[in-house]
């Protein structure tokens, strides 16, 4: 019978004490999976929002940067009125490559949602941002006046939308980005004004002025400009000089993607910290527990020692014994790890408030292995120690051991 | 005993299917329209006390037999658990309702809990059934 097939028929019949360093194993494969899982998600959801951001620089009417920041992150919804005027101003500047005026509208009635959802209008003529996605992923299917939504929007049995009591076909889904963007309704200029037409009538206003008309909101009054700088140019030279004429503020897609970066550095290192003294305190302690249940099975020991059984060969059987233990403790808390962290992800997502998305299989593939490997680790110095303690002492001690 | 220990945490994860959706994760406010997610906690409310009732039948019968069929119905009622806001009835479409962020989870982990501790009750009255089996001699390597 070969070593293996001894260790699993006696961890079957519970026979190796191991229950401890079991148990331990499992806490360490859960927070590694955990752990690297939750890193990844953030990173590629780092990932996804810097290609998704398109331009360099957003101009938003002045104290409305935060909010700014609040659509993009996490599809608050936000309503701001800026001239559309200062967009001839802008695109004169030097190293300005391309601009293109975007209307932000958070929606009171949506069929889809009881919370207000973001609608961002788009002028198809000079859009850089928003087209790109749309030709990218859905543009046989996209049809003029019909709406394009982003993941996380529900829409009707009928593939529509109802806002302001009007049904709009939804010609196309994005893919999940894990940003805000996934909570916002993509619609062309003439559509916002039939949305904010729609509105009015209904009594709701829109805008800083509360007599905004849908024509006023399209040609004279917008939410933000965003900026695409000339290559070679540098985007803080091109802000300082749009600072410089334009009265708004500025959100560098830089600055933002710093801010989400840095969020995500915090919790990396944290859990980074946590991985390694997480292991490094459960090496210790099943060290412990593997030297107490080998010393308690001394008599087992020296039975194997009387069979024939050699130093090298207890030692190998310790080791084995010790490694299997950690292994199915590790596939049994990745196993928790997975149950929670997959269902729970949207939940874990709206709670950090950063860009969030779980990674592809290839990768959870390749995290699973990380987590067996590590736990898998965990044991090898304890098991090595175990067995020298083990296979040391001489037969007739081991079975004389504890008799007066 | 561990028999016993089993079948508590099956009642135990039974009485949470049953009102955990109306308690510790509840679904969406039924105010003014009742939407998926109110009918899905009236399901797990009968399919969770059916799951608990089954656990407490664990808990008294002794049976191997009986305990096996019982083991095999309460994986049942745990996949439904699992099904009944995944796939008969569902919960609210859009991702942003508390229903789907919190609800479904809490209502996936709950049954997928209940069908792996029913899966040990079932393995150790099968197992208790045939008896352990002789004992083979082993023969050591080298």
């Amino acid at each position: 019978m070969k070593i293996r097939e001894i260790v699993f028929r006696k961890i079957k019949n519970g026979k190796t004490g191991g229950a401890a360093a079991f148990f331990f194993a499992v806490l360490l494969s859960f927070t590694v999976f955990a752990g690297t899982m939750l890193y990844s998600s953030l990173s590629k959801g780092a990932d996804n929002l810097k290609a998704r951001l398109g331009a360099d620089i957003a101009v938003v009417p002045k104290g409305q940067e935060s909010n700014y920041q609040g659509i993009i992150l996490n599809g608050e919804p936000i309503e701001c009125s800026f001239e559309r005027k200062y967009e001839s101003t802008i695109r004169s500047l030097e190293g300005v490559e391309k601009v293109t005026p975007v209307i932000y509208l958070a929606s009171l009635n949506a069929s889809c949602c009881s919370v207000p959802i973001q609608i961002i209008g788009y002028d198809p003529e000079t859009d850089f941002v928003t087209t790109p996605w749309i030709s990218d992923e859905c543009v046989s299917k996209y049809k003029e006046g019909s709406l394009i939504v982003g993941s996380n929007i529900a829409i009707d049995e009928g593939n529509t939308l109802t806002f302001f009591g009007r049904v709009y076909e939804v010609s196309a889904r994005l893919n999940k980005t894990g940003t805000g963007m996934d909570k916002s309704v993509y619609v062309s200029f003439d559509v916002i004004k039939q949305l904010i037409k729609d509105g009015n009538e209904k009594g709701i206003k829109f805008g800083d002025e509360s007599s905004l008309s849908g024509e006023d909101i399209t040609e004279k009054y917008v939410s933000a400009f965003l900026v695409s700088v000339k290559e070679g140019y540098s985007v803080d030279k091109v802000a300082g000089l749009i600072m410089r004429d334009v009265p708004g503020g500025i959100v560098q897609s830089k600055s933002l993607y710093n801010t989400v970066t840095t969020g995500i550095k915090l919790i990396s290192d944290t859990v980074k910290m946590l991985i390694i003294s997480v292991f490094a305190a459960i090496t210790f302690v099943t060290a412990i527990l593997h030297i107490y249940r080998v010393n308690n099975r001394k008599k087992e020991w020296a039975v194997y020692r009387m069979m024939g059984g050699t130093g090298t060969w207890i030692r190998s059987y310790i080791l084995t014994e010790s490694m299997t233990l950690s292994l199915l403790g590790g596939i049994v808390g990745i196993f928790f790890a997975a149950l929670f962290y997959f269902p729970f992800s949207d939940l874990i997502s709206e709670q950090i408030g950063l860009p969030f998305f779980v990674p592809g299989i290839l990768q959870i593939i390749g995290m699973v292995v990380l987590s067996l490997v590590i736990t898998a680790l965990s044991a090898v110095i304890p098991g090595i120690i175990a067995g020298e303690i083990a296979s040391g002492t001489e037969c007739y001690v081991l079975m004389r051991e504890g008799e007066n | 005993m561990k028999n016993k220990v089993i079948a508590v945490v099956t009642v135990v994860l039974g009485l949470t299917a049953a009102i955990g959706p109306r308690t510790i994760f509840p679904v969406c406010s039924a105010a003014e329209m009742k939407m998926k997610c109110y009918y899905t906690a009236q399901w797990e409310l009968v399919v969770g006390i059916i799951a608990a009732l089954v656990g407490v039948g664990l808990i008294l019968i002794n049976d191997k037999k009986i305990r096996t069929v019982l083991s095999v119905i309460e994986i049942a009622l745990g996949a439904l658990i699992v099904l009944i806001p995944t796939a008969i009835v569902g919960v609210c479409s859009s991702p942003m309702m508390h229903c789907v962020s919190v609800t479904r989870p809490a209502l996936i982990v709950t049954g997928v809990l209940e069908i792996v501790t029913a899966a040990v009750s079932l393995y150790f009255a099968v197992e208790d059934k045939l008896g352990k089996g002789s004992i083979k001699v082993a023969q050591l390597e080298n």
